[in-house]
Formats: structure tokens, sequence, C-alpha cells
């Protein structure tokens, strides 16, 4: 059974016009139409620059914000449109660690009672304790009485990491969870989810903007452009031959060590998405005429890999 | 030919403790020299000692001889005619390190007025040209906007754009792609490669990504802990060069493609 199933979920946000007279409403579609799953013990990617909708896409899931459209499956039930009660239960399951350990941590709080409010909220007082959630993620017992800001970015995303960790979920989403850390901490962070992922039953949704640390954990990845998929596929396979013209330009915005490293995809920044068309149309160094006319849909090709390009025809 | 810039036994200390610890380096004519470490490592406080704007509870000895004049021993007043004219920083946070109070223009056009003495016409003009050579499609358009009506892209790009506008001989750059996503970054580091070359200018390069400063610097100091500990003379062959245990446990952690 898929731990998640995701079917045409779509998200939109109103944009006030600025006009006195008129009264209707623009929308901006941050996520379109997105499908996918997770099974059990998979690790999926999702990447694409700031703006993609990439976490969008991650709140929705999680329900912080109301899908427009679609679906949501989380283990076999349709959470689409439960409310925040009926929510509730299902929340020990599905956990979300965001981007900025700063924010996501209460600077009133001591970290025992950020983690211990999680453990009595749920009920598992008898079960786990506040000791056990830090030594998940390889923290001493000594900073139980500290506060958020006596600690460093690292420790404080190892924190957020612990009080999701300790509700054993079923699904963890990580949203940028490395992206305000250097490199080393980064590493540790991305090393101690694999290990808890070897040895727990738990799937994960990695969001990033970096293909590189993708890499580093996903079994899949999702390529996203403007709300939409423009890319799906096995991780290896995606970076060994990437598809579509974006992703080619994520991968080529990769420093390497040996020095030579010149981006050579780099696309003009663009002020608006264009109306008509394929969305990566105005960025597209192979755009064609049909690209500007209409936009192409996510097809199949061979060995589960699909993409949404006019370059690909559908086997 | 003397070196346009040379840090000897830089040393700040906060309240008695000690956070960068004799620290020297020199900075050549046209070089872009990197200063690279993990957070907390001194990195950003020695290019803030460099411009002088650490704050006043900091208490900074050694030298720092910008073309020969020691900058410690300068007055505020002095240190105000160098600084954003011929030392100019870019700060990590593209939207933070502009004003969120004053259009686009205004923000460009001041340090004109104020270091070049240009008037409000020349000085529009020249914001317009400097905001073209920063790759801006519309530049008319995009300086009577405000920062937070632009993408941390362009945000960064006008601050870019700040920081060459009076052709300055030192750039400190610090961890300006942090913030940004990979392609953003891959754009602005073309960029401010561009903008160096057109202008000879030196740029000191604060990251702790050491991919990233291997492919821009020329030079790449490796700090830890407030200390420098090696000095790559030649960035291009870093794997080889690299002598430290500490910079081949950077070396280590560089998240690549290969699996």
């Amino acid at each position: 059974m898929n731990v998640l199933r995701v079917i045409n979920l779509t998200k939109k946000f109103a944009e006030p016009k600025r006009t006195f007279l008129r009264k209707d409403r623009s929308f901006l579609t941050a996520v379109e139409r997105v499908s996918f799953e997770i099974g059990e013990n998979e690790v999926i990617g999702i990447v694409g620059e700031s703006g993609s909708g990439k976490t969008t896409l991650a709140k929705t899931i999680v329900r912080l914000y109301e899908p427009d459209d679609g679906r949501i499956e989380f283990m076999g039930v349709d959470i689409t449109h439960l409310n925040q009660k009926q929510l509730r239960p299902l929340r020990k399951d599905m956990q979300i660690v965001f981007q900025n350990p700063y924010l996501s941590l209460n600077p009133r709080r001591k970290i025992k009672d950020i983690i211990g409010d999680v453990i009595k909220l749920h009920k598992l007082d008898k079960l786990v304790s506040v000791d056990e959630a830090l030594e998940i993620v390889g923290l001493p017992k000594s900073y139980l009485n500290r506060y958020p800001h006596q600690l460093s970015g690292g420790e404080r995303q190892r924190v957020a990491l612990a009080r999701a960790l300790i509700l054993r979920p079923k699904l963890l989403i990580l949203d940028e969870v490395t992206s305000s850390l250097d490199v080393i901490t980064k590493r540790a962070i991305l090393n101690l989810l694999k290990d808890i992922r070897k040895s727990w039953n738990i799937s994960m949704l990695f969001v990033s903007h970096d293909l590189a640390v993708v890499n580093h954990i996903s079994d899949r990845v999702l390529v996203m452009y403007a709300g939409r998929v423009v890319e799906e596929g096995n991780i290896e396979e995606v970076i060994n031959n990437p598809l579509h013209p974006y992703t080619r330009a994520l991968i080529d915005s990769v420093p390497d060590i040996s020095g030579n490293w010149n981006p050579k995809y780099v696309y003009p920044e663009i002020d608006s998405l264009p109306v008509r068309g394929c969305k990566f149309s105005h960025r597209c160094p192979f755009a064609f005429q049909k690209c500007y006319i209409s936009e192409p849909t996510l097809i199949q090709l061979e060995s589960n890999r699909k993409v949404a390009c006019y370059l690909y025809n559908e086997k | 030919m003397t070196k346009l810039l040379q840090v000897q036994e830089l040393t700040i200390s906060f309240h008695q403790v000690e956070v960068v610890k004799n620290v020297s380096f020199e900075v050549e004519h046209g070089e872009i020299f990197g200063l690279v470490g993990q957070s907390g490592a001194g990195k950003s406080l020695t290019g803030r000692a460099i411009i002088r704007l650490l704050p006043s509870s900091a208490k900074v000895t050694g030298r720092i001889l910008f073309k020969g004049r020691d900058l410690l021993s300068l007055t505020e007043k002095e240190m105000r005619r160098i600084r954003g004219k011929e030392i100019t920083l870019i700060q990590q946070d593209p939207v933070a390190s502009l004003n969120p109070s004053f259009k686009i223009q205004d923000q460009i056009t001041d340090i004109l007025k104020l270091h070049l003495k240009l008037d409000n016409k020349e000085a529009i003009n020249r914001a317009k040209k400097l905001l073209s050579e920063v790759g801006v499609a519309n530049p008319e358009k995009v300086l009577l906007k405000y920062p937070h009506q632009l993408s941390g892209g362009l945000c960064q790009r006008v601050a870019i754009a700040i920081a060459f506008a009076c052709e300055p001989s030192l750039v400190i750059a610090d961890e300006p792609t942090t913030a940004l996503d990979v392609i953003t970054q891959g754009m602005v580091i073309n960029l401010m490669k561009r903008m160096q070359q057109r202008y000879n200018t030196s740029i000191i390069f604060i990251t702790h990504d050491l991919a990233l400063a291997s492919n821009i610097c020329s030079r790449i100091a490796v700090m830890k802990d407030g200390r420098i500990l090696e000095v790559i003379t030649s960035s291009k062959n870093i794997l080889s060069e690299a002598n430290h245990p500490y910079t081949r446990t950077l070396l280590s952690s560089i998240l690549t493609l290969k699996r």
C-alpha cells in the first residue's frame, strides 16, 4: 500500500487586483495538477527553484493549506476534506519539518517543553520520553533545559527533527531542512536522516532546491517548475540522463570541485510567466513554435520516467 | 607594485573573548580571494573588520593596510569616504541589505550623488546603465520599485549594482549566494565574475561552500575557530593542494551528483 497518494492536487492563491472598481480576482496557481505516490520506506525528492511551488505542495499535503482541487490519500484514507479535529490523530503519523529552525521553535520555551508538548498532545507519555527524542538525533541530555537561542543552527534543526521523529511518523516531510546550514552540518543532518531511514520503516518527502542534496538521500525525484511537475524518475536516471531542459539547468548549477565549473544553462530571469504555452518556453533554448501555443502534459516514457516537454514523444 | 590589501595579525575580541585570532593575508589587485569556513569560523567578522562595520563592542588589533594606509587608524569621517566608494560590501540576505522604505532608484542614486557628486539626472542615467550591466531586463521599471516587490535574485543584482556603482577597488562579498537557489546562484556568480573583470576589482569572497570557492577564487584561505589554517594558492588544484585535515573534511563534505 502507498503511504501517500496525491492525485491532481491544485492550490491557488488569490491575488488582489489593485483596481478600484473591478472586483474580479486573479489567481496565482502555485501548484497545478500534481500527482505522485510515496511507497513504504521510500524517499521522494522534490527539486525546483524558488517560487516553483515546492513548499506550497508540502504544506498542502499536510493540510496547512486547503487544496483547491484534487485528492490527498494518506495510508489509504482520503484526507482532502477532513476537518482539523479529524486530522489530529493522523498528524502523529504525518510530520513536517520546516526550513528555518529559528522560526519553527518557540524562543520562550525550553527544549524539553518544545518536545514534551508534542508527546503530551498525542498521549504518548507512557511510551516515550523527551530523553529518547534527543537520543534519536544525537544531542546530549544536558540540552533539555536550554532555550533555542542557546543552540546553533544545526542543533536547532536537530531539535525540530527530534520533535517530529519522537512520534515515529509513517511519513516525514522535510521542507528545505538543510538550506540554512553549512556544508559539514548539512552532511551530518543528511547522514542522520539516512540512518533513521535504514533502521525505521519511514517514508520521506524531501524538498530542496539543490539537486546534490536530493541526490544524497532520495530514490525518486520530481522536478517542479511553475507549480507543475516537469520531470519524474529514478534519481540516478534523472541525473545521468536529464530530459527536460529545466532539469539540465538544475544539474548544471551544482558546482563540482574540478575548478572548471561554468554554468552554461543559466536562463534569464523573467518578470512573469507566459500566459499561453509551456511555462518554461520563454527561458528554454530548445523552444519551438508549438511550445508557445499549448502546454505539454506529463507523459510516461519507458521505465517509470515521466516528462512534460514537446521534445519527447510518448512510447 | 604593492598589494591592494594587507591584513596583518588581525585579532578581534568581544568582552575579552578572541573570535578572530592573529589572521594575516594579502589580496592582490584584480584577484578573487576566498575565505572559506563553517559558521562561526570568523570569516564574516574578518570581512566586516576590513570595511570597519563591526559593532562598537568589538576590540580590533593588528593592521589592515589598504593601498598602503592603515584602515584601523582612520577616523570615521575618513572611513566614510572609502566605504561604499573604494571598498564595498555585498551581504548574504539581499532583501535585508536594501532599505525597505526607499525605492531602488533612491538607493542607487544616493551613493552616486554622495561619492561621485553627480546631479540627480546624471545619477538616474548612471543607475539605469548599472542595472542593465547586471542583467536587469527593464531597468526603468525596476528603478521605481521597492525591494519587497522584487525577487531575491533581483534584489541581489541590485545590491551588486550598488556595490560596483563607484568602481571600487575591493568588494567584500559575504556569502552572496547562500540565500539564493542554485539556478539564481549560477547567474549571480557569472555576473560577479563579469563585473570583476570589467572593473578589474578585487573581491574577497566569503563562503562555506568550498566547491563554489574553488571555481571562482584564485586563492583560498581556509578558516576555523578564528584562525587561518592554510592558504591554497592554486584553487583549481585544490584536491591535490589541500594539506590540512580540516580542509580535507570540508572537501569530503561536499555533496555532488555522483553517488
